[in-house]
């Protein structure tokens, strides 16, 4: 097993859980009240404590131990959560317990046990298998989006649009591309060779074909010469950024690769000069920080050390708290849009409440899914704005789906329709 | 064997009395409650005597009444069933005075007259409440929450550790004095909560002695301060003043803080029945009082910004003054001041130099509510003939105005039968009508007790399990409260 | 051992389906204890035990249904909200726990300054509330993830008692579920629907619900509770920083922390008996050493670098640091008079040194980052918290550290730190908190076993300190017998009298003894 998927090394992080539920409450700093104080989506959903870490935390020590044994609701308690990230952020404020591994760990043991994933899952990673796409969509219509001349060859940069982006986001893909085009920065794709990220099979805890995608399409961008990736999909940019070198057991610095996400990169341009926002664009609108792009988005830095009496590490390790996440640099770019007014969600930044889409749920958990989705749109409208705005295709779909179901009449833009809005 | 011989024993003859004055001194006070009479009177002057009279009288379910004050206002030290009363005016040692801790060990001997001519002398006092009587026990007014002047603090009550006695005679220590082999230990016995999961002091106070026996108690005391600054200001409106009230208190500012009617505040300024009608016709219908006092450092500073608060808020409310003196009496400001950290002095008790006696009235309320209930009270008043000029009003905010003690005082004179039956009815009336606008009697005497158990029956139920706890016999004055 | 099919349906039909499970699963995550102050001490080792289901009520009607149907099957009970301490755990096999974190109302009343909050609200919810109108309430040492009626009921305790009084006394108006289902409601509740009011009717029942400390669920459930809210300041605090240094910073012209640098433990101890004296401050602490190096570690071996080294056990003998929080309640004015007041006693008389301060707060107004304490070595106890006077609190810690180099290893070294002191009351009071620091997979752990339950109620008993802890960290027959004296007789009647079957959480408050009874590594010299 993978070092960094092997449940025995975090048995320490399940054990020393201290049931101060910083997993579960939004910092106490920022601690916005009653109504949007938990943080936790699947405790939200499920108030029961096996639905958030400090719960998972006893059932997975249980469950190595041998106390605990498979049943359809240690599943349901493993898969029915977003991988979001948020407990290891708020768990990291006090006690650095890597709760994002402890969580993926338990996945990648149940397939390995042949347990997992839930059918729902297979089915995406049969698609992903057959067609290399989540959605089992024709593979050749991955780039159907793409005008004609829009790739330029011998560059740096390529654009890797994803698996929403290219199939059921066009307009985020396109998007992306003018913005590129209107800042003179020329690009190239993967072409045939792209490809799912491999995410749905990572986040399910197929650590062994995740592997698989990963390398392949890192031998894809090898192939094309270039050295960055640019996405505007948070998934895509933390599954390459994060997850490919922890699958191969790196780090990220040791990657012949950089990943940007476009907020990234428009921020750049923006303070450099290289564009400017001329359009105005009249609108109340909120932020939402896609965890993958937010809380989950810091180098990884790998380590194969061991830990000693209390719980001391023998090889000095980086620990990824979720300081360093991109939430900066999308603020910055909304900043600068002239008659937007961006307003602060209640729960934000490494705090921000999962758009309820990831961590295998969308397929295997739709009624979550959606539920999460509404809680947080119901948290857009408590301060009054007209529009979400996010970094991530997911975020921006299930906020669309879940507030047509429940009649919302909240906007959902990704950034990349605001930023055109504000170019053209 | 007579059972003043047995109880001779454990006191001395000297200190059992069964002599019919002694005893009719006994079965009354100044309040309305019927006369109950106790068939002897012992005082004991230790713990070890308290104890083995409380054994004796629990093996021989014979009802004790404990008494510490020389003078009574509400009835609680009437025996209802007979019994002994158990005065402790010769337990009446102030046993010491620990000025680095800031607290004082009394008996509950002690007098409010007693402690404060001692600590004045060193600079200290015990807060107050509203000119208590000298001959009151300092242990009984903390023991039945009687409220403080100074709402500044947040522990408005000063109790800390105490001694007990047990209605079946066992000894007990509560709070932190409660360490074996107190006091040779570290602990020196300020924090009054448990031990254990229970908070005894909270079952001793308002029990009005029928849950144990106080023999000696830590109570807090505070800096007396050098110098003073009273302020006065006059409403006709006691809705105005309950604003300003609010504003002043949210700010912390002052020590010392009430609300008066012109009535009351007569009494306690003036010493005799007429002078006390003139000088009501001179005082404004409502006077907020308000006393600063000097800090024990850099005094003078601390004087202003409070001034500059007060000034602050005088300017919120158009035409309101702010006098350091009431008009026309130039001293009042200063004799408030030093009246307010002493027990009652010159003469006569002051609430019974108006008419020769006084029947309060108070509860507990929040402060927005004291309008609504002035107006209950005064056509309540109206309705039983009560002239409504001898309700006195005394506002006496809590804890940062969180919430306030409101007492009507009414005023009568005790020979006149008429007056008594007009009083007993409208304590009646109006503690119903109040009740139902949501006063709370946290500390009922006498018929009120009634009136407010029967409403509380599920807190009646569980007292009287508490009670069935430490006092199985119920001989520890019995007929009191709802026991 | 589940509880019977009928009593299971039973409840299912008062809370519904969803909230109720008798899963394994979900019965493992609330195996509770393991968790917390106590973490894999003997009780988590000895006597915790899965709940045999776990149920979660929303409302008090349904909380006194659960209780009755209890009763009823006589199936016993406990209740928790936020399981900080090592005693939510069952004890029994066929107990169950009923989980109140649904109980989530929060109404304000901000003229008459209280707020009443069901049982799943916790202090930070609150606090941010009431700092939006210029109140606050004493957010306690164990943190802002405390439920506020559980901590009410059972500690409260911080350097904010200094001004806001001690805990006991900021119960208002509380609904209680006796363990036979009865409803009890005290204060101003007994008789109107206006809680606003804590004591009476005459003798207070709130001396019933709590002591020194509380009973830890094993005499009922309160439901709803109402509690002071304190007067603060109006300037906001505003919200700064990415975790994991996320902080309030303080609006300075009404809020500062200062830090002084005594010459010795002496100046500090009377600095704070002058500044209880003049009645200014809004808190005045002297930290232990080892929670300034959490504070600027940047890791656990960070931590440990810098703690295994001479520096650090310089710094315990000889770093005095007194810390005052000065808050200007009534104006910028009061907060520039203190100031002045408080260079007057710390530096001027008692020459302490002005040392850097952050203007921030971590830690005591809407944090407490008490979680960090288990940072060092994975588990953490408190043996002491005695609240008396300040010259008690620093005798008893002297010789608590004394006494501790005896069980150093397995507790961990901290150079003879005296604990944790403060002042409370406006210098009434003062306050000991012993903290120690162990490795729960230490193996030599009975000895930590023997320090906590038995070790340190011996030298309570000896010295006379009066602590908080022992009572559930200790057994009845040993310190309830000796406080009081007796108190443990109260407590055992009390309990039989209002809890005849003894279904609320068994066997607290005598859960101690039938460890020690199991525990045969443990000395009963009793």
């Amino acid at each position: 097993m993978n070092i960094n998927y092997d449940l025995a090394r975090y048995e320490y992080d399940m054990d020393k859980c201290v049931g101060c539920k910083g997993c579960v409450w939004v910092d106490h700093i920022y601690m916005p009240g009653v109504r949007f104080g938990i943080k936790c989506p699947s405790n939200i959903y499920d108030p029961f404590d096996a639905y958030a870490y400090v719960g998972r935390s006893k059932i997975g020590l249980a469950f190595l131990e041998g106390r605990l044994d498979y049943s359809d609701k240690l599943l349901d308690v493993i898969y029915k959560c977003n991988l979001c990230g948020a407990c290891d952020a708020g768990c990291k404020r006090n006690l650095d317990l890597e709760q994002i591994s402890v969580l993926e760990s338990l996945r990648a043991r149940c397939v390995a046990d042949g347990k997992g994933p839930l059918p729902a899952h297979k089915k995406v990673a049969q698609n992903i298998k057959e067609q290399g796409n989540r959605f089992g969509a024709p593979q050749k219509k991955r780039l159907q989006w793409l005008p004609d001349g829009a790739i330029s060859s011998g560059v740096d940069l390529v654009y890797f649009p994803g698996c929403a982006a290219s199939y059921i986001e066009n307009e985020i893909a396109k998007g992306t591309i003018e913005i590129l085009k209107l800042s003179g920065k020329a690009f190239t794709t993967l072409g045939d060779k792209d490809h799912c990220c491999g995410h749905p099979l990572t986040e399910v805890g197929m650590i062994d074909q995740a592997k698989k995608v990963a390398e392949a399409n890192i031998q894809a961008l090898k192939d094309t010469g270039a050295t960055t990736v640019l996405t505007s999909c948070a998934e895509c940019y933390k599954t390459w950024k994060v997850d490919y070198p922890k699958l191969l057991a790196k780090s990220t610095q040791d990657m012949d690769y950089k990943v940007l996400h476009l907020s990234e990169l428009v921020d750049e341009m923006l303070e450099s000069g290289e564009i400017r926002f001329t359009k105005e664009v009249k609108m109340k609108v909120t932020w939402h920080d896609p965890c993958h792009l937010g809380r989950q988005s810091e180098p990884w830095t790998h380590w194969e050390g061991d830990r000693g009496k209390y719980g001391i590490m023998d090889q000095p390790k980086v620990y990824r708290r979720g300081t360093g996440g991109i939430y900066q640099a999308p603020r910055n770019i909304l900043k600068r849009i002239p008659g937007l007014e961006t307003i602060e969600m209640p729960r934000t930044r490494e705090n921000t409440l999962c758009c309820g889409a990831g961590g295998g749920t969308r397929e295997a958990f739709p009624d979550y899914t959606k539920f999460i989705g509404v809680e947080r749109i119901e948290e857009a409208e408590s301060i009054s704005v007209e529009a979400i705005v996010s970094g991530c295709p997911y975020c921006k779909e299930n906020f669309l789906t879940a507030g047509q179901s429940a009649q919302k009449s909240m906007k959902v833009f990704d950034l990349s329709e605001l930023i055109l809005m504000a170019l053209r | 064997m007579s059972l003043k011989y047995e109880l001779s024993k454990f006191v001395g003859a000297e200190n059992v009395s069964d002599d019919r004055e002694t005893l009719d001194h006994y079965s009354k006070d100044e309040s309305l409650h019927p006369p109950g009479r106790p068939g002897y009177v012992v005082y004991p002057e230790n713990t070890v005597q308290v104890q083995e009279v409380v054994k004796f009288c629990n093996a021989h379910a014979l009802p004790v009444i404990p008494c510490s004050s020389r003078v009574h206002f509400r009835g609680s030290t009437i025996p209802k069933q007979g019994g002994l009363i158990l005065d402790f005016q010769k337990m009446n040692r102030i046993v010491s005075v620990n000025e680095r801790n800031r607290f004082v060990m009394i008996e509950p001997g002690v007098t409010w007259g007693q402690i404060q001519s001692v600590l004045t002398d060193i600079e200290l006092m015990v807060s107050p409440p509203l000119l208590p009587h000298p001959e009151q026990s300092v242990v009984t007014t903390f023991l039945e929450r009687e409220p403080l002047v100074i709402s500044l603090f947040e522990y408005s009550e000063p109790l800390m550790s105490m001694e007990v006695v047990w209605p079946e005679g066992s000894l007990f220590r509560t709070g932190s004095a409660s360490a074996p082999n107190f006091p040779k230990t570290f602990v020196e016995g300020t924090n009054p909560m448990g031990p254990g999961t229970l908070d005894f002091f909270r079952l001793l106070q308002g029990a009005q002695g029928t849950m144990g026996i106080v023999t000696w108690a830590m109570v807090k005391i505070e800096y007396l301060a050098r110098e003073s600054m009273p302020f006065f200001m006059a409403f006709d409106q006691v809705e105005k003043a309950i604003e300003v009230l609010y504003q002043i208190q949210r700010k912390k500012i002052g020590y010392e803080c009430l609300l008066m009617n012109q009535l009351d505040l007569a009494c306690i300024l003036a010493g005799k029945k007429e002078d006390i009608e003139a000088l009501k016709r001179t005082l404004p219908p409502w006077t907020l009082v308000i006393i600063l006092r000097s800090a024990r450092r850099r005094p003078h500073e601390k004087f202003a910004y409070e001034i500059d608060a007060l000034k602050e808020i005088q300017s919120r409310f158009y035409g309101m003054k702010m006098e350091s003196s009431l008009a026309g009496l130039p001293k009042s400001g200063t004799y408030l001041a030093e009246a307010l950290r002493r027990p009652c002095s010159h003469g006569t008790y002051w609430k019974h130099r108006y008419q020769g006696n006084c029947e309060e009235l108070f509860f507990i309320a929040k402060m927005s509510k004291v309008p609504e209930f002035v107006d209950a009270m005064l056509t309540v008043a109206g309705r039983k003939d009560f002239p409504v000029s001898k309700v006195g009003c005394y506002v006496q905010p809590i804890e940062n105005g969180r919430a306030c003690h409101l007492e009507f005082d009414l005023f009568y004179d005790k020979k006149n039968r008429d007056q008594v039956d007009i009083v007993k009815a409208l304590v009646k009336d109006a503690s119903e009508s109040l009740l139902m606008r949501g006063a709370f009697f946290s500390r009922p005497f006498g018929s009120i007790s009634d009136l407010v158990y029967s409403r509380a029956s599920e807190y009646t139920a569980a007292l009287k399990k508490v009670k069935g706890i430490f006092d199985p016999n119920n001989i520890l004055n019995p007929g009191n409260l709802c026991f | 051992m589940a509880i019977s099919k009928e009593a299971y349906e039973a409840i299912k039909s008062i809370v519904g389906s969803s909230y109720i499970s008798d899963d394994p699963v979900v019965a493992e995550a609330y195996c509770g204890g393991r968790m917390g102050h106590g973490k894999d001490l003997a009780i988590d080792r000895e006597m915790n035990k899965l709940p045999a289901c776990v149920v979660m009520p929303l409302t008090t009607k349904e909380v006194q249904a659960v209780v009755k149907v209890a009763n009823r099957y006589k199936i016993p009970y406990l209740p928790a909200s936020t399981y900080w301490v090592t005693h939510c755990a069952a004890k029994r096999d066929d107990q169950i726990i009923i989980d109140l974190k649904r109980m989530q109302t929060l109404d304000i009343d901000e003229k008459n300054m209280s707020a009443t909050v069901g049982s799943g609200v916790i202090y930070s919810q609150l606090q941010e509330e009431a700092m939006k109108r210029g109140l606050y309430i004493t957010v306690p040492g164990g943190g802002a993830q405390a439920a506020i009626i559980p901590n009410h009921l059972t500690w409260g305790l911080s350097p904010l008692n200094y001004r806001n009084g001690l805990p006991c006394r900021r119960i208002l108006g509380t609904e209680w579920v006796l363990p036979n289902g009865d409803i009890l409601r005290l204060g101003s509740l007994s008789m109107s629907d206006d809680p606003f009011w804590g004591e009476g009717i005459g003798p207070d029942l709130r001396g019933l619900l709590r002591g020194w400390t509380g009973w830890f669920g094993a005499l009922g459930i309160v439901t709803r509770m109402t509690v002071k809210l304190l007067p603060f300041q109006p300037e906001p605090l505003e919200k700064f920083g990415i975790t994991p240094d996320t902080t309030l910073l303080l609006p300075t012209n009404r809020m500062k922390w200062y830090n002084f640098r005594m010459p010795d433990r002496n100046s500090l101890v009377e600095a704070m008996y002058e500044i209880g004296r003049c009645e200014i401050g809004a808190a005045a602490t002297k930290v232990p050493i080892f929670w300034r190096y959490i504070a600027r570690s940047k890791s656990k071996e960070d931590f440990w670098e810098q703690w295994g080294t001479k520096d650090a056990e310089n710094d315990v003998k000889n770093d005095h640091v007194l810390r005052v929080l000065l808050i200007g309640y009534t104006s910028e004015a009061q907060l520039a008079y203190e100031e002045r007041v408080l260079t007057d006693i710390v530096v001027d008389k008692y020459k302490g040194q002005t040392g850097r301060t952050r203007q921030s707060d971590e830690s005591w107004i809407k944090n407490a980052d008490s979680a960090g304490m288990w940072w060092m070595t994975g588990g953490y106890v408190s043996v002491e918290v005695t609240v008396d006077t300040i010259d008690c609190a620093v005798k008893g810690g002297e010789g608590l550290a004394e006494l501790k180099r005896r069980y150093t290893p397995p507790l961990m070294e901290d150079y003879g730190d005296p604990g944790w002191f403060q002042i409370s009351e406006l210098g009434h009071n003062g306050y000991l908190e012993f903290l120690c620091y162990y490795d729960p997979d230490d193996e030599d752990i009975k000895k930590t076993d023997a320090w906590v339950y038995t070790e340190v109620p011996k030298y309570d008993i000896q010295n006379g300190l009066f602590n908080g802890f022992k009572i559930y960290e200790s057994p009845l027959e040993l310190t309830g017998k000796a406080y009081g004296p007796n108190v443990k007789d109260w407590m055992i009647k009390t309990k039989a009298v209002f809890d005849p079957e003894n279904l609320s959480n068994p066997p607290v408050p005598a859960d101690v003894d039938e460890m020690v009874e199991k525990a045969d590594w443990l000395e009963k010299t009793w």
